[in-house]
């Protein structure tokens, strides 16, 4: 992001720069800040042992071995998903494009809960595919694998909405050049397109990771709050919270804060290193001209 | 005209030692052979990213269609015009709209404050802005609740002025304002950032004060992408649970989101009327996402548009 | 020897090349001469597999073209941009067409090391193979871009503008040396402009196209001694164009 032309605003005076400033850190402060900062005295309310102590029981233990477990299924495979269909709809026009970009976009228009739901639909017990699951004893509602399909849903288009701007920013003139140069699809995609992207991609797949550790509303619909089978951190979470185990809670939720911080400072840093090398190619672009 | 042919000096003739074309013998080449593009993968890319969207997108919504299908005709209106449900829809729709309008000055405000004054760790702060996108919706909603209860930190401070936020509309509206302030941050920071300077100072130089210069010359340009940020945190707001179950009270035709009731709903394995519930909200949303890609386009068709390749 | 037999390509309603049939020796060094919107950089790239044509057909060397893609045609491109791969050192530009060979013919990682100081030392970059494009002088990328295209040893080199963001001097630096590459060499060269004196000055034989025709084909000889009689053909901006009389 520029840094605009500092100084020179429109006139205003300095007080109200100020005051500007100062209102803007004020609402950070109490609509951001604080919530973030009542999770950890929350946390400590008791002192660092009983927190430590809610971190060490099994069941929050299953619990965050669920949520790792989840994330690293769902991160990969929309990863893949991602680049693949950036690869697609980036570089090809075809009759039904725009359909398959809609489709990406679907889960955002989703409701989590209506997510959760349509899988509840699809393998629960009344369900199209229930009965056959149940007679295979193959468990999807209220098991893992109804949490991992659901939060695929909930987390599909993140990776593929990073990457795919800026490999249509970026152009094919690279990847006509590797395949003059005799370059098999694999070997463009690899040597020339990854390269090119791979700051956007970890981007998504940060945000990604964000997304599926931290899903609530169709997790919650879909994993039939089995303790110490199907409950991944944020149910846990509100298992705890309704039980009135407020330290135990605000705990668990310290350490999923702890993971959106580093999360959107992750972000921060990996975008403020791309654009210093898109600042350095367009500088080397525009010395071309 | 200054165009020139010299097409009467066939190649033959050009000095050049070229036996003549043929033309026999040589098939065209029919368009239907052209492939869409030189770039290989096109298969590949294209059959692995339809065959993971019908599995994980279109076959469920298929099943959602057919399970609200089956309600019969004359129970539609009874499922989703019965009063509670009237009253949900109001609640989600309504008080989305309302955090979605309050973060409209808010959001101006901190693009306005981040693009415009270089302050220190300004970086830092902007990343902040990112928190509710982050942060599960659940964390959220614990920590709101605790801010704002009768004895939280914020909420003590408004009891003294008889105001009470958790457990009512109120609480809502704070957790969707909390939910949806990226999204309008997000959409005005690119526009203010690439803004003409040049026009601002001619403004300037024609006498105009600072707040004229803001209300005339820049807020107007800002317009499109503000209510495009506001439609997608209205959007993001209907579908929210997590951060407003906490803080909500949840009590039926008052603070009750339409979510909560398909919960209900699935609860009493009332799966048709879950299933219409939701229809419901999938079709409102979808005309929703529509409004808001035509209304990007709005903000994209000021531009000149080149499109590359 | 190219042979192109009624090659058509539309863009949406355009015609952007009518119907061309145009031969091309094996081992000439030919330009492409033309506004913009001529059909030029389209013809070159139908000729390196880079787009399809509508109708009409290519053959190379006695072989349709039409199945074979831009990997399979032994061309070298440079592209207007150079396209360079701006992540990658200068060496590893040059060594990528025989790194992504398949690996029986591949040579070894000594013989590509040879191959690519080699070509740095023939387009006068020796040592610079450290370097990252971006820290490179447009005449130096350019001069990369050509090192990285002659790397797959190619019995056809295809320039597209290949010196027209360069200030007076390095362009006609590079211009004899392209021409002397081509002396040494001797691949049948295509290389396509807008600037009328360059085309004149170095190639065999100019094709002048215009709204997708061929409009003359000729040697620069014939050419300069019909323009004395007429207006040049266009003014592109900035380059000197042949003054009449």
């Amino acid at each position: 992001m520029a840094a605009g032309r500092a100084g020179d605003g429109i006139g205003e005076p300095a007080w109200a720069c100020w005051v500007l400033v100062f209102a803007a850190l004020a609402v950070i402060g109490v609509m951001l800040v604080m919530p973030l900062i009542v999770i950890f005295a929350g946390a400590l309310a008791q002192g660092w042992n009983v927190a430590a102590a809610a971190l060490a029981d099994p069941d929050a233990q299953s619990a965050i071995r669920l949520t790792l477990l989840v994330a690293a299924i769902v991160v990969p495979l929309n990863t893949v998903f991602g680049l693949a269909a950036a690869w697609c709809l980036v570089h090809f026009r075809f009759p039904g494009r725009a359909l398959l970009v809609t489709l990406i976009e679907l889960p955002f228009a989703v409701s989590p809960v209506v997510a959760g739901l349509l899988y509840v639909l699809l393998f629960g017990l009344q369900g199209w595919f229930g009965p056959f699951l149940r007679d295979h004893g193959v468990p999807v509602i209220f098991a893992l694998p109804g949490i991992v399909i659901a939060t695929i849903f909930v987390t599909l288009p993140l990776v593929a909405r990073q990457v795919m701007p800026l490999m249509q920013a970026q152009g094919i003139a690279e990847e006509e050049a590797a395949l003059t140069l005799g370059a098999n699809g694999w070997q463009i995609f690899r040597l020339v397109t990854l390269p090119k992207i791979r700051w956007a991609l970890l981007t998504g797949m940060l945000l990604c990771n964000a997304r599926a550790m931290g899903e609530f509303g169709a997790v919650s619909v879909v994993s039939g709050r089995i303790t110490g089978a199907t409950m991944t951190m944020p149910l846990q979470i509100e298992n705890l919270y309704n039980s009135y185990s407020l330290p135990a809670a605000f705990a668990m939720a310290s350490l999923l804060s702890l993971l959106a911080c580093v999360t959107i400072f992750l972000r921060m840093a990996l975008e403020w290193h791309g654009e210093r090398v898109v600042a350095r190619g367009a500088r080397a672009v525009s010395v071309q001209r | 005209m200054a165009a020139f042919s010299t097409r009467s000096t066939s190649p033959a003739n050009s000095g050049h030692r070229v036996t003549p074309i043929s033309p026999s013998g040589v098939s065209a080449v029919s368009s239907s052979r052209r492939r869409r593009s030189v770039l290989p993968g096109f298969g590949l890319t294209l059959g692995f990213t339809s065959l993971y969207l019908a599995l994980i997108v279109v076959i469920p919504l298929a099943g959602l269609l057919a399970q609200a299908g089956r309600v019969p005709w004359a129970a539609i209106g009874a499922t989703l015009a019965n009063p509670r449900a009237l009253a949900a829809f109001r609640v989600s729709f309504g008080i989305s709209f309302l955090a979605a309008l309050a973060n409209l000055p808010v959001g101006l405000l901190l693009a306005w404050a981040l693009t415009r004054y270089p302050f220190p760790a300004r970086r830092l702060v902007d990343a902040l802005i990112d928190l509710p996108f982050a942060l599960p919706t659940a964390v959220a909603g614990i920590a709101l609740t605790a801010l704002y209860v009768d004895d939280g930190w914020i909420g003590a401070v408004l009891a003294h002025f008889g105001i009470a936020v958790a457990f009512t509309p109120s609480g809502i509206a704070v957790a969707l304002a909390f939910v949806g302030l990226p999204f309008v941050v997000r959409s005005i920071q690119p526009v203010l950032a690439d803004l003409d300077r040049d026009a601002e100072e001619a403004a300037l130089t024609l006498g105009a004060r600072p707040g004229q210069i803001f209300w005339r010359v820049i807020l107007p340009q800002l317009v499109p992408a503000a209510l495009t940020g506001a439609a997608l945190a209205f959007a993001r707001g209907v579908g929210e649970y997590g951060s407003v179950i906490f803080i909500a009270g949840n009590r039926p035709a008052i603070s009750e989101i339409v979510p909560l009731l398909i919960v209900s709903k699935l609860e009493q394995y009332d799966y048709p009327g879950a299933a219409l519930l939701a229809t419901a909200m999938l079709a409102l949303s979808l005309v929703m996402l529509l409004l808001i890609n035509l209304a990007q386009r709005w903000t994209a068709a000021g531009d000149p548009v080149t499109h590359a390749g | 020897m190219i042979r192109l037999c009624r090659l058509s390509r539309n863009f949406g309603p355009t015609k952007v090349l009518r119907s061309i049939d145009l031969v091309i020796e094996t081992g000439s060094f030919v330009a492409l001469l033309g506004p913009s919107g001529s059909g030029k950089t389209t013809l070159l790239r139908l000729l390196a597999g880079l787009d399809h044509p509508d109708a009409g057909s290519i053959h190379i060397d006695g072989k349709p073209a039409d199945g074979l893609h831009p990997g399979e045609r032994s061309i070298g491109f440079v592209f207007k941009s150079y396209a360079l791969f701006n992540h990658m050192t200068v060496f590893e530009n040059i060594a990528f067409g025989l790194r992504v060979r398949p690996r029986a013919a591949r040579g070894s990682r000594a013989d590509t090391r040879a191959a690519v100081e080699r070509l740095l030392s023939m387009v006068h970059l020796e040592g610079l193979g450290a370097r990252l494009p971006a820290q490179l002088s447009g005449g130096q990328r350019q001069r990369v871009a050509l090192a990285r295209a002659l790397a797959v040893e190619p019995r056809i080199l295809l320039l597209d503008e290949p010196f027209g963001a360069l200030d007076r001097q390095v362009r006609e630096e590079l211009r004899a040396w392209l021409r002397q590459l081509h002396d040494q060499l001797h691949t049948t060269t295509v290389f396509v402009s807008h600037d009328q004196e360059e085309a004149l000055a170095l190639a065999d034989r100019v094709i002048v196209l215009r709204g997708g025709e061929i409009v003359a084909d000729a040697t620069p000889a014939d050419l300069r001694g019909v323009l004395a009689y007429r207006l040049p053909l266009h003014h592109s901006g900035g380059v000197t164009a042949l003054q009449h009389g």
